[in-house]
Order: structure tokens, then C-alpha cells, then sequence
């Protein structure tokens, strides 16, 4: 059977030894978005990376991100989660200043 | 209800939607756009949100509240785009039997949605725009 490249579900490679390359949504909000220029990106990492090694792919991405004088929150699909969180069945992490609705 | 939307806040809508019969207080609270802040001349604001989250978020707010206040009903209604001056961009509405919990329970939502939702508002002043992120501002431009 022919390999499609870049098909990380093919059975005929083996997986990495950290764990499968998963991809997540990564979404920024208000100055991080002037930071990145951009509102989304798609990531392949590890899955057994977490939050904080994310981000820390980010920063060499985005430099600039390195400057905030604030530590960003951290959503999971949806939901507030810590920097330490593990990644493996998340599909979106957004990374939010701190918030100034009202 | 829980809403975030574009268009202009109708308070009648908030408390329209909260009253019931054994109610006897509804307390209704509006955000609104002012001129200035931290010495600058506001023209107007932008808020952006993360919209399924706020809407998650604002949800679980409304939920929390009315287990722990004596509260029957609230409604949480935030706008997003472009406020002018004198805009509501956030209206608060909580009906309950008796009108300490309402104030109590009204004070607590806006309090913690001004925490925990993710909406932000960007200024834009004489000379500039920032946005504005927690208490600090960050200089875009």
C-alpha cells in the first residue's frame, strides 16, 4: 500500500515515541493577535506535550509573544485550563489576556 | 438568556425575560460607554469576544448564581463591535422574591463576568488606541 504523505493515521508508520502527532487549533485573542498577525493557527505537536511546551513552540514562532507583562489564561475546548494541562484530547487551546468585558 | 449580539441592548428584554409572578424586585444593571479613562478622551470602544466561550462562560455564571443566591431568574446580555459613547454594552438583569438578593446576586455577575468572560474592549482615544487587558493596557499602535 502507498504511503500518503502526510497522513499521520497511516498503520503502516510507526508512531513516535513521545506519542502520535496530533494537530490543535490555536486561537488568539486581542493584543495576541496583533502579536502573531493572525487570529488561528493549526499546530502538530506530540501528544503528550502540554500547555506550557506549547506555548513555549509558539514564543519561536511568534518572538514578540515573549514580551507580554502578562501571563495569558488558557482555555481547552472551551474551558479555562491550567498551564500544566495535558493536550492529547484537546482540539482548540486559546490563549486570552486578561479579560476587560463589562 | 444569555446572549451576546451586535445590535443595541433593549433592557425591557432582560427583565421581560427574568419576572415571574412570585417575584417582587428586579434589579437591572447597565454597563455603558464613558468619555474618558485614565485621563484619556474616549471616542468609542470595541469589544471582541471569544463567542462560544463567553456564552459558555456567561452560562455557567448564570447557573452558579442562582444556586447560590435566593434568586429566581437571571439574564446576561453583552454586546460586541463597535460602542459609541453612552452605549450599554452590558446589561444584567436577576429577579428574585425580595430586593436584597437581587442587588446582592446582580453585583456578584458583574463582578465575575468582568473576571472571567472572555471579552475584551479595545479604546480608541485622542491620539491613539489601546487595548485594554485586565486593569493594564497594552499599546497597540
Amino acid at each position: 500500500m502507498a504511503t500518503v504523505p502526510g497522513n499521520r493515521f497511516d498503520p503502516s508508520e510507526p508512531f513516535h515515541e513521545r506519542g502520535a502527532a496530533v494537530k490543535v487549533q490555536v486561537r488568539y485573542f486581542a493584543s495576541l493577535v496583533e502579536r502573531t498577525g493572525r487570529t488561528s493557527e493549526t499546530i502538530e505537536i506530540q501528544a503528550d506535550t502540554n500547555v506550557e511546551r506549547l506555548w513555549a513552540m509558539l514564543i519561536e514562532r511568534h518572538p514578540s509573544l515573549a514580551e507580554l507583562n502578562f501571563k495569558p489564561l488558557v482555555a481547552c475546548d472551551l474551558t479555562y485550563a491550567d498551564w500544566d494541562a495535558a493536550l492529547s484530547d484537546v482540539r482548540e487551546v486559546a490563549f486570552l489576556p486578561p479579560v476587560s468585558g463589562g | 438568556m444569555i446572549r451576546l449580539q451586535t445590535e443595541a441592548i433593549r433592557p425591557d428584554e432582560l427583565v421581560a425575560a427574568v419576572r415571574g409572578d412570585g417575584d417582587g424586585a428586579v434589579a437591572l444593571f447597565l454597563g455603558t460607554v464613558r468619555d474618558h479613562n485614565l485621563g484619556r478622551r474616549v471616542l468609542y470602544l470595541e469589544y471582541h469576544a471569544y463567542p462560544k466561550m463567553a456564552e459558555s462562560e456567561m452560562e455557567r455564571l448564570r447557573r452558579q448564581t442562582i444556586e447560590r443566591y435566593a434568586v429566581s431568574e437571571v439574564a446576561i446580555v453583552h454586546r460586541t463591535g463597535r460602542l459609541e459613547i453612552g452605549d450599554a454594552s452590558v446589561a444584567i438583569a436577576v429577579a428574585a422574591p425580595h430586593r436584597g438578593e437581587a442587588f446582592e446576586a446582580c453585583r456578584h455577575v458583574i463582578d465575575t463576568l468582568k473576571k472571567t468572560v472572555p471579552i475584551w474592549k479595545k479604546e480608541f482615544f485622542e491620539g491613539g488606541e489601546v487595548w485594554i487587558e485586565g486593569t493594564g493596557t497594552t499599546t497597540s499602535q
